[in-house]
């Protein structure tokens, strides 16, 4: 028959074309589909993004703190608690996703594995908008008001705990940012001083200081050292190896001072005095019972950054680093989480409770909350005596500190240290407040700036206020 | 094969559908409404007003149950196949136009109906084969003339100042002539060839039985070269001048049964492919964001990035229709239609396309095998399947990046009126050829 050869192969030339192109958009389709949804510059990526009803952040009592709402024809996020902003962070679909916005990512945006045919049916063919799940985490907006509030103007971080269960009930962090206008806002604050999007509480990384003087205090406790014997020279300075002085925080009225005294007053010259701080093992011993090496995090928030020790070992006379280290100046490092679950474990009979947020879940599907279960992770820091005998000076030093007469039912205690980290010097104010009839709050308040002491002290008011 | 039998068209090719007759082209009629009535329903929700897409709807049912019906009562012995696929096709494009580009639906709705038309008179009004094969000097010359007119003459719908101008314009009517010239020129290549079989064969045998080296055979593949080189360089359209030229080589392959050929064609475009590279900006732009588009992602070579991203966008099943976002690709609804399809449909829809043009391809090509006739209708027959097939596959190919992008239209499926009525005209022919017609 007249050109059948040859049109049997021009089909089956045709044919096999056809069965690239096939082959070639299963490609793309199927094995090269992820890398091209992934792109930054995919529009559908921001597109999708857009169309997820993300789930709702609020507060342990219901208080909406980020939300979704419908404007004109798209869904756009609302934050209406302006003291949680930084603990809350900010989901854009130009600038990304932070704070607990990106901790609890998947569940608001409702990423999950399908778990039923019917699930990959309505996603994959129905392609029914995905819906996030609602959470609701252990803060307290009438705490976060409070501290927010009273620490306005200045740059600082400021942590609340419940200390029997690890919930916490406050995470401030300052500078802050308005997630509402971010779009307006972002070029100044990514270039604004202070770095408003860095949380201070969970990622600053700062020299212990003389947040040290109250577990060299608890160690002195344990070790049976004799607690009123005075140190003289106590409100002297001590110059480090730099020459940098090292003062007392609030100047006691005298020269001589017991520990408890110094602590009271962040006065350095007892505990560089003080027997056991003199020995090395002693102070590893120390390092070592509060776990410095394996610092506290909240999972799913930012990690505290990396912070080069201000001069390695090596570079110091051993009694210079020794100087440091019981002063809290040398190598030792501490973010104010970390330091917050050491206050609670004082306040908590000497166990920490690893510090959690996540209180609770909503899903689409159903109208009750499913509660997270409680943080399980504990472990002892110092013994129960040492603990309680801790938690009574700490009512001490609190007395010293408002200039109060010392009231032994009185359910406040706490101290105040200062830090140099780098060039910078920090303020401290740590302590604990028990609510009646309720488990004690343990609670660091940071300020980075050492004339702020006044202030701190209406901080650390406004917040028994608030916790009362 | 008597002459009774060629007196009396009847079907040359039984099929598995069709074959009965009546009762299957109404089922596979029935089967195409049904999808694209749901294709236009999962538009119209998507509309405030939704009388446009209905509209539409009835002029497709229209021109396809009045087609069916004519060329049941007129050519009855045709393939029912080959009616109904470019009929769905079509209908697919019209819910493609409808959802990436409203505001043109109308209008290619109304090309439709006169393609159909069109389609119609090739096929049912007698000796139309005859006519072609007689005045195809006339015809080919009156091509050449238009073609010719639009150096001089040109437009581009899109005005823009740069953009190819290959349109006549009439008011707001827009016609392209190389999409005429497609159609005149497969059948006066299928008539030279038919005409010079015995010589090219002849001439082989006197050149010692080395084909290639007959002037019948390397004369007119070196003149249709020179001839799409011209389209190219005056008209720089790539496209249209890589059709041609494969399409002539196909049929010279036909010819001569000389697989030298294609090689020798494969030479020659890519000697072309140089040559056009180094002298046309648009060339060389088509080619570097083919080779690598990815680092012009968002300049160059955005158009075949969301190309791309459309295919990974629709993954198997697709978005659902008017659940995407095609509408990223620039000119998504002329060139780029094959790649909305795949975000909307998925794999799926770009699978049910292959096959369509599969099942085309070898339905034409069945033609070519039996026809009862002279050289001719097959060549004809072959000719007109590969202008379709080569077309489809240099637009896949090249939203797909396996191929640089050659900017002519998915046939049936992209909008365009000149290209629709083009191969209606041809599947007009093919209907005629399906019923063993001289």
């Amino acid at each position: 028959m007249l050109y059948a050869r040859q049109i049997r192969h021009i089909l089956f030339g045709v044919l096999a074309c056809l069965a690239l192109v096939g082959v070639s958009a299963a490609y793309w389709a199927i094995a090269g589909r992820d890398t091209l949804l992934l792109r930054e510059d995919n529009p559908r990526r921001i597109e999708a993004l857009a169309r997820i009803q993300r789930g709702g952040i609020f507060d342990r009592n219901s208080q909406i703190l980020a939300e979704t709402v419908a404007a004109d024809s798209s869904l756009i996020r609302r934050y209406p608690m302006p003291s949680t902003f930084s603990l809350v962070g900010y989901y854009s679909l130009r600038y990304g996703v932070g704070g607990a916005e990106a901790g609890y990512d998947e569940l608001l945006s409702g990423l999950r594995p399908f778990e039923s045919l019917a699930d990959y049916f309505n996603s994959q063919i129905l392609r029914l908008p995905q819906i996030g799940a609602d959470i609701m985490l252990t803060i307290d907006t009438r705490i976060h008001d409070a501290l927010a509030d009273a620490m306005a103007g200045s740059d600082g971080a400021a942590i609340v705990m419940d200390a029997a269960t690890g919930e916490l009930l406050a995470l401030v962090s300052l500078p802050s940012f308005d997630p509402n206008r971010l779009d307006d806002d972002w070029s100044q604050l990514i270039e604004a001083e202070g770095d408003p999007f860095f949380n201070r509480a969970l990622q600053g990384n700062y020299q212990l200081g003389g947040n040290i003087y109250a577990l060299w205090l608890a160690q002195a406790i344990n070790a049976g050292f004799e607690l009123s014997l005075r140190f003289t020279g106590a409100a002297d300075p001590v110059l480090l190896d730099d020459g940098t002085a090292i003062h007392c925080v609030v100047q006691p009225a005298s020269a001589d001072l017991t520990l408890t005294e110094a602590l009271g007053h962040g006065c350095p010259a007892p505990f560089k005095s003080y027997p056991r701080a003199q020995s090395a093992a002693d102070y590893d011993d120390l390092i070592s019972a509060y776990r410095f090496s394996d610092p506290v995090v909240l999972s799913g928030f930012p990690q505290p950054e990396e912070f080069p020790p201000p001069r390695t070992t090596s570079e110091l006379e051993p009694a210079a680093l020794a100087l440091r280290n019981i002063l809290g100046q040398g190598a030792q490092i501490t973010t104010p989480l970390h330091l917050a679950t050491i206050i609670a474990a004082l306040a908590n009979d000497g166990i920490a409770i690893a510090p959690w947020i996540h209180l609770g879940t909503r899903h689409p599907d159903s109208e009750e909350w499913r509660g997270n279960p409680p943080n399980a992770e504990s472990h002892r820091m110092l013994s129960a005596t040492s603990a309680r005998r801790m938690r009574t000076l700490l009512r001490d030093t609190w007395a010293i500190l408002y200039r109060e007469e010392s009231d032994p039912q009185s359910e406040i205690g706490g101290f105040v240290a200062m830090s140099r980290s780098g060039d910078e010097t920090q303020l401290w104010l740590n302590g604990y407040a028990t609510p009646l009839g309720e488990n004690p709050a343990a609670f660091v308040i940071l300020l980075e700036d050492s004339a702020e002491l006044p202030k701190l002290l209406a901080i650390g008011d406004a917040l028994v206020k608030a916790l009362s | 094969m008597t002459s009774t039998q060629v007196d009396k068209p009847v079907p040359i090719v039984r099929l598995v559908i069709g074959s009965a007759g009546g009762g299957n082209r109404w089922l596979l009629l029935a089967l195409a409404a049904v999808f694209v009535f749901a294709g236009l329903a999962s538009v119209a929700v998507t509309r405030p007003s939704q009388g446009d897409v209905w509209l539409t709807f009835a002029l497709w049912l229209a021109g396809a149950a009045g087609a069916t019906l004519i060329l049941k009562l007129r050519l009855p012995a045709h393939d029912p196949l080959l009616l109904a696929l470019p009929l769905f096709l079509s209908g697919w494009g019209l819910v493609a136009i409808e959802r990436l580009a409203p505001s043109f639906a109308d209008r290619q709705a109304l090309w439709l109906v006169i393609s159909v038309l069109a389609m119609l008179a090739v096929a049912s009004f007698p000796h139309p084969l005859r006519w072609l094969r007689s005045y195809r000097y006339s015809l080919l010359a009156a091509a050449l003339l238009l073609l010719l007119a639009t150096i001089a003459l040109g437009r581009n719908p899109s005005g823009f100042e740069f953009a190819p101008r290959l349109w006549l314009s009439f008011g707001s009517f827009y016609f392209q002539p190389s999409e005429l010239m497609k159609v005149i020129l497969v059948a006066f290549m299928a008539t030279y060839l038919a005409e010079q079989t015995v010589a090219i064969r002849a001439g082989s045998e006197a050149a010692g039985g080395d084909m290639a080296a007959s002037p019948r055979l390397i004369g007119p593949m070196l003149l249709m070269w020179l001839l799409s080189m011209v389209v190219l360089v005056w008209q720089r359209d790539l496209g249209t001048a890589m059709l041609f030229f494969i399409v002539f080589m196909i049929l010279l392959y036909l010819a001569s049964g000389d697989r030298r050929i294609i090689i020798g064609g494969v030479a020659l475009i890519l000697v072309a492919g140089l040559a056009a590279y180094h002298l046309f900006d648009v060339v060389q732009l088509r080619v570097d964001i083919w080779l690598n588009p990815w680092p012009e992602a968002d300049g160059r070579a955005y158009q075949i990035v969301q190309s791309l991203m459309a295919f990974g966008a629709g993954g198997i099943f697709g978005a659902g229709v008017a659940q995407g976002y095609p509408g990223y690709i620039p000119v998504v609804h002329s060139d780029f239609v094959f790649a909305a399809i795949a975000e909307e449909w998925g794999l799926l829809g770009v699978i049910g396309i292959l096959s369509c043009l599969g099942v085309l391809a070898w339905r034409g090509l069945s033609i070519a095998l039996t026809h009862p006739g002279a050289a001719f209708h097959k060549l004809l027959a072959v000719a007109i399947t590969m202008t379709l097939l080569v077309q489809a596959l240099m637009i896949m190919a090249g939203v797909l990046k396996l191929l640089p992008l050659t900017g002519v239209t998915l046939p049936f499926i992209s909008y365009g009126g000149s290209s629709l009525l083009a191969c209606h005209v041809m599947i007009g022919l093919l209907l005629r050829l399906s019923t063993g017609a001289r």
